[in-house]
């Protein structure tokens, strides 16, 4: 055999190894790319139900307000000169209020807050990581890393996240976090005269409400609407009526997961579509072109 | 003579008051939210149209998020990419036009939503690792980072050879100038020219990429705030990041059309040039009008539909300019398709108006959202800068194809 076969049998088995490695290399490559990337898509917030629920009795509540007073001192919150004497609508000074709604001739008054949502979609948006949730069930908001691009306001299916023009970030109900960790209820619950609120581990207030809807024949809002939240409302009519969103509209499937799923395939979906438009116009353009020249010979 | 330049003089003059329109407006808005130190934000404050607060409580997005919305998506990168990478010889002529103005939008849209967000400076935590990687606006910031880092890098490999033989050819601050934006590559040999433009083709394919990521995630945050409720996952997932990838399309073709007419009129007066627009335009148009079909069927979960809006959005960007296209009118071509091109720009910023402005109907009174004057004044500001930016930049760079034709007249003002 000539000594240039040798040679190019050699520069052969070289290549192939060579290639072999190039693509174990890329394999494994690969492969930690793909962990890195379900890695970066697991959440790292915590989710799912809290070791606290709230529930609020509209059957019990009269509107005393004294809950949207108690919310209001605890955490320093201005009270301003509202023509009713008291806040009517959430803004960002106003974390809690109490709303009334006429509705089959009877006049019923709701206290509105944050649902600290048990999977929040308004965690999932945040850029920045700025919100959370804590496994005592409460929705927190960073206000020192909050940039202040109102996502969470918009995404909010309660609408309830206010932004604070001056301090340009977003506020809300934060269900008193320093006094549930000091084992103490928040401050409305503490305020309510009329038993119309309640605070404790989930499962007890859970069957409690229940209980209270079996009673006055009516449902319970919030066990499994958007996948749950740790507020829950009692009442004997159903809450669509008075305002809620449907739970028809919500769903039992959390909307975090749902907005997981957008951001999953948007990507993908936008790359190939708009290559897909540039190879129809580059082919549409050829075939023009040959069947021009075509026509001139 | 004469004409032509009073007629410029007078463009300059119209977009200096843009310009001018634009700075009070940014002041006007940096001074309602503090950002400006107190002494002079109080002063600005008491200034004509500047209070109340632009932004209303119930409506989170406004026209601002509107008008970087539609800077941002506008697809001029998707039609550039259609000459230098998929190089189709009909949209190779206003290439480098393309792709400036593409960067403008860009930037400008960018300092726009820079406004527009409360704390804008925090951002940077974003840079630092302060970020949530399950968020669809954290990746929409990931992708126009990229789209902003890689766009001036395609430009610059698209010019790069006129501009070092502008430096070499030019003397004083002129030299320095065009020495600095060579960085030092001063080579004008065919060999060199050859690789700018391969490398050109290379970084057009990133950018339209980036570009087209972005595009997406922009579409996904609309379908998180607007299509979310949805059970049919076509709806649901896949029908807002389709619909602005359409757009940009549509978006793009026009924008390229209303360029050539004013820049390169000589090429869209080309009978093959205008097939291909009016094609491309009347393909895109039915998508889109199919689109915006769902679109008014998916809206009233989530805004109150306004009729006037909707009204505009249906004439200006879908019924209006498919007659013109369809409708066998006798006008010239050149003619239809810039007036096609014009109603659609009109009748897309209707609609990314529409799609930005809404709120849930729930738990709260709904409190209808009209634009601030100060809002106002920044949307018509804004577009006067964007002209105005793109023509300086028209000046003194090489957007003609080459040093011969910018010498010529083709990279020339107003």
């Amino acid at each position: 055999m000539p000594p240039s076969l040798h040679r190019r049998r050699l520069l052969k088995l070289v290549a192939a190894a060579g290639l072999a490695t190039v693509l174990k290399q890329l394999v494994s490559l690969g492969r930690s790319a793909a962990e890195t990337v379900s890695k970066v898509f697991k959440r790292t917030s915590y989710r799912g139900p809290g070791k606290y629920a709230m529930l609020v009795d509209i059957t019990k509540c009269d509107g005393c307000m004294r809950c949207v007073v108690a919310c209001k001192k605890w955490n320093s919150l201005p009270w301003g000169n509202y023509p009713e004497g008291y806040p009517t609508e959430l803004d960002y000074n106003t974390w809690t209020v109490v709303k009334k709604v006429v509705y089959g001739g009877r006049t019923y008054y709701i206290k509105v807050q944050c649902m600290h949502c048990n999977d929040p979609i308004c965690v999932a948006v945040c850029p920045v990581g700025a919100r959370w949730k804590t496994p005592e069930g409460n929705v927190l908001v960073d206000t020192m890393t909050c940039v202040g691009c109102k996502y969470c306001v918009e995404v909010c299916p309660f609408n309830i996240p206010r932004y604070d023009e001056v301090e340009g970030v977003v506020r809300n109900c934060w269900l008193c976090y320093n006094r549930v960790l000091a084992g103490m209820r928040p401050a409305c619950v503490d305020a309510c005269p009329r038993d119309a609120l309640d605070f404790g581990p989930r499962e007890k207030i859970v069957e409690k409400a229940l209980r209270r809807a079996k009673e006055i024949g009516g449902r319970v809002y919030g066990l499994s609407e958007a996948g749950g939240t740790t507020v829950l409302y009692v009442s004997d009519v159903p809450l669509e009526k008075l305002g809620f969103p449907s739970p028809q509209l919500l769903g039992t499937r959390s909307l975090a997961d749902r907005e997981l799923e957008q951001l999953r395939t948007s990507t993908p979906l936008g790359v190939l579509l708009g290559f897909l438009a540039g190879f129809l116009v580059k082919l549409y353009t050829r075939r023009r072109v040959v069947s021009r020249e075509g026509g001139s010979s | 003579m004469k004409v032509a330049l009073a007629r410029g003089s007078w463009l300059w003059v119209v977009l200096g008051i843009l310009a001018l329109v634009y700075i009070y407006s940014v002041l006007g808005l940096l001074a309602v939210t503090n950002t400006i130190p107190e002494p002079f934000s109080s002063a600005i404050r008491s200034l004509p149209l500047v209070a109340p607060p632009h932004s209303p409580v119930y409506s989170p997005w406004g026209l601002l998020v509107a008008v970087y919305v539609f800077l941002v998506t506008t697809g001029l990168c998707i039609v550039a990419s259609w000459g230098s990478l998929f190089r189709v010889e009909e949209f190779q002529a206003a290439e480098r036009r393309l792709v400036w103005l593409s960067l403008v939008t860009l930037v400008v849209g960018l300092v726009t939503i820079a406004i527009e967000v409360g704390r804008t400076e925090r951002a940077l935590y974003f840079y630092l690792g302060q970020s949530n990687l399950e968020s669809n606006m954290m990746w929409m910031i990931i992708f126009y980072t990229c789209y902003a880092l890689f766009l001036p890098v395609e430009l610059w490999l698209h010019i790069r050879y006129d501009v070092a033989r502008l430096a070499k050819e030019s003397s004083g601050l002129r030299r320095i100038f065009y020495l600095v934006l060579s960085l030092g590559v001063l080579d004008t040999s065919p060999e060199s020219r050859a690789r700018d433009e391969k490398l050109a083709r290379v970084f057009s394919g990133i950018v339209l990429a980036v570009s087209l990521s972005a595009y997406a995630n922009m579409g996904s945050i609309f379908s998180t705030s607007r299509t979310i409720y949805y059970d049919n996952p076509l709806l649901r997932v896949a029908y807002m990041p389709s619909y602005f990838i359409a757009l940009g399309v549509l978006v793009g073709v026009s924008a390229y059309t209303l360029l050539l007419a004013v820049r390169a009129p000589e090429h869209l007066e080309k009978p093959r040039v205008q097939s291909i627009i009016a094609r491309i335009q009347l393909a895109s148009l039915i998508l889109c009008t199919l689109l915006l079909a769902v679109w008014e069927a998916v809206k009233p979960l989530t805004k109150k539909p306004e009729l006037p809006v909707t009204v505009l959005q249906w004439l200006l960007g879908s019924i209006a300019p498919l007659a013109l296209l369809l409708a066998p009118i006798k006008i010239d071509g050149r003619r239809k398709l810039v007036i096609v091109s014009a109603l659609v720009l009109a009748g897309t910023f209707i609609l990314r108006y529409d799609m930005t402005v809404g709120r849930p109907l729930v738990l709260t009174a709904y409190q209808p959202y009209t634009p601030s004057p100060l809002e106002m004044l920044y949307t018509i500001g804004v577009f006067g800068v964007c002209i105005l930016v793109y023509l300086v930049g028209e000046k003194i760079l090489p957007l003609g194809e080459t040093v011969e034709e910018r010498s010529g007249g083709g990279g020339g003002g107003a």
